[in-house]
């Protein structure tokens, strides 16, 4: 087929198709040339070529519609339906061997790799379990209020989390591992470091669940809490520090001004070790300005606090305690053995 | 949860949305929704014309999401990966529903796609009815290609990673469903308000915006009275 009687056809005028192909670079060089020396001639087709011009404004003019209410609301009854269906596959294979895979249908996801349950069979299923149900029940709410109502504080950047590559946004704001606070109230066995005054030496062994505070008296972190949670920790687990910072820091370059070097002498449980090593993705070495035991996703976790050498940011990570208490959960279900711990919440969060 | 739960993502990042969901935060999935949502019902809405069956394709694109999220593997932007599911959710149903028998367009398109406050609702309504009927005659490939590239302002090699084609693909697509609207360009520049009217020499009586089919390299479609008559018919 020639240039001749492929752009020009037996009407005398150039195809739409081959118009708009022009347009869009797609031609060979004789063909565009051969084009425009007609297009240049002929009216017609160069109305035909506006024409598709304007197909391009006219779909660009076209106003999207926002996603009304009522499917938003649908979607998130999904989700939650979604996540209840993981937590009944869960439960299911509490006691069982592995989780058992959830047979669905994917439409639309040929390009990917196959979906799985979203939690790795080697997170212990009681973990699975509660964060489901609680989605579950809270579902709607947790995903229904509107963006626009986000006003507000709480830069987060998160320091970790669940993916394994190609999210180097992730450690874009690691400081350097050890630049920071070492005169800090917990003494963390898993770093090895000697700590200043928690009472436990480290690499104690994990406080039994009975001698802990019942978890009812626990404070309640979620993730719209925690930067008030952590301010409120940092203020009480600093109190003594105006008096006990001075050299505390071993090569902190700014230490701030707000409390980014906790102060000594309360009375705190001493946080597992098997809980730090699980937090030593974000701590990188640190430790923890601060901490204490609390509820998160209706579960006995530690939340540690690494201050920022600048004093305004904190890592914050939050591990659930698994590793070093038996959960009700799992006397329920008869394994009474503490299963490893894992981060359930990495986040950062600014100080006042 | 309260509304300080939301404001504690205003500067997370979608990929670590998608982390903290991975490791277990109930509200991370949903706050990427919510920060999506319009550009992926604009997305499935046009693609697929019909409120009801975007709302279905999305609702299952996103609960495959929030599945699949482990497996995302930060290749491409966090909304390419969601585009990418939804368009291809929609573009399965569309394929499943150009296998049935042709469904006219309801009569009641109009009120099933409520037009944007602010605009005119008459003028706004038509045209975007029109639109929305000549888009429906489009193969799903060539009206996906168009709603992300000429609808939504997505380049070329990012639309090209939505539906894993290569570029020039996208742009041929493109190029022929543009060729393919034509008529409407017509219908519009003569202001008819006959929704649906036929916008071309009318022989097939149907009165629906039909693109001419061209036969390759032939161009010999007969009709040149086009030209005649606003010029842009073929």
């Amino acid at each position: 087929m020639t240039a001749q009687d492929h752009v020009v056809g037996p009407d005398g005028h150039v195809d739409v198709d081959v118009l708009s192909d022009l347009v869009e670079g797609l031609l060979t060089e004789a063909e565009a040339a051969e084009a425009e020396v007609h297009v240049a001639t002929c009216a017609d087709c160069r109305d035909t070529r506006d024409a598709l011009a304007e197909v391009r404004v006219l779909l660009a003019g076209q106003p999207a519609e926002p996603m009304p209410d009522d499917v938003f609301a649908r979607i998130e009854t999904a989700l939650a339906d979604a996540a209840a269906d993981d937590a009944r596959s869960a439960a299911g294979a509490m006691g069982a061997e592995v989780p058992t895979p959830r047979p669905e249908s994917t439409p639309g996801l040929a390009s990917l790799p196959p979906p799985r349950p979203r939690k790795d069979p080697d997170i212990p299923s009681n973990v699975v379990d509660l964060d489901a149900v609680r989605r579950k029940r809270l579902g709607p709410m947790l995903l229904g209020v509107a963006a626009a109502a986000a006003a507000v504080v709480f830069g987060v950047v998160v320091a970790t989390g669940g993916l394994d590559s190609g999210s180097d946004s992730h450690n874009a704001d690691s400081a350097p591992a050890n630049s920071r606070a070492e005169g800090s109230e917990q003494t963390l066995g898993a770093t090895g470091k000697p700590g200043t005054g928690a009472g436990a030496p480290p690499g104690a062994s994990a406080p039994s669940a009975s001698s802990l505070a019942p978890s009812s008296s626990l404070p309640v972190y979620t993730s719209g809490t925690v930067q008030q949670l952590v301010g409120n920790l940092l203020n009480r687990q600093s109190v003594s520090s105006a008096t006990s910072t001075g050299g505390a820091v071993g090569g902190s370059p700014s230490a701030g001004d707000s409390g980014s070097e906790t102060g000594t002498g309360k009375a705190v449980a001493p946080v597992p070790s098997c809980v730090t090593s699980a937090a030593q993705k974000v701590a990188d070495g640190r430790q923890p300005t601060a901490s204490e035991r609390a509820l998160y996703l209706e579960q006995v976790a530690y939340v540690l606090v690494y201050v920022e050498p600048n004093g305004r940011d904190a890592d914050v990570v939050i591990v659930s305690a698994a590793c070093a208490e038996v959960t009700p959960q799992q006397s329920l279900s008869g394994s009474a053995s503490p299963q490893p711990s894992r981060v359930l919440l990495s986040t950062s969060v600014p100080l006042r | 949860m309260s509304l300080s739960a939301e404001s504690a993502y205003v500067d997370v990042s979608d990929v670590d949305l998608l982390a903290l969901h991975s490791s277990g935060d109930p509200d991370a999935f949903g706050e990427l929704v919510r920060r999506h949502r319009d550009r992926l019902w604009a997305v499935a809405l046009r693609t697929l014309g019909d409120r009801e069956e975007a709302a279905d394709a999305l609702q299952d694109a996103l609960v495959s999401a929030y599945r699949a999220a482990g497996r995302f593997e930060g290749r491409s932007a966090v909304t390419t990966w969601l585009h990418r599911i939804v368009v291809n959710a929609c573009l399965d149903r569309a394929r499943r529903k150009a296998a049935r028998p042709a469904v006219p367009l309801p009569e009641d398109l109009d009120q099933r796609i409520p037009a944007p406050a602010g605009e005119d609702p008459a003028v706004r309504g038509e045209t975007r009815d029109v639109l929305l009927s000549a888009l429906a005659t489009l193969p799903p490939e060539q009206r996906a290609a168009l709603v992300l590239v000429d609808m939504e302002g997505y380049p070329v090699d990012e639309a090209a990673k939505v539906l894993d084609v290569a570029p020039g693909t996208i742009k041929s697509r493109c190029a022929r469903g543009r060729a393919r609207l034509l008529p409407l360009v017509r219908h519009l520049r003569e202001g008819n308000r006959v929704a649906g009217a036929s916008v071309r020499p009318s022989d097939d009586g149907t009165g629906a915006v039909r693109p001419q089919p061209r036969v390759n390299g032939g161009g010999a479609d007969g009709h040149q009275d086009g030209h005649r008559d606003g010029g842009v018919t073929r």
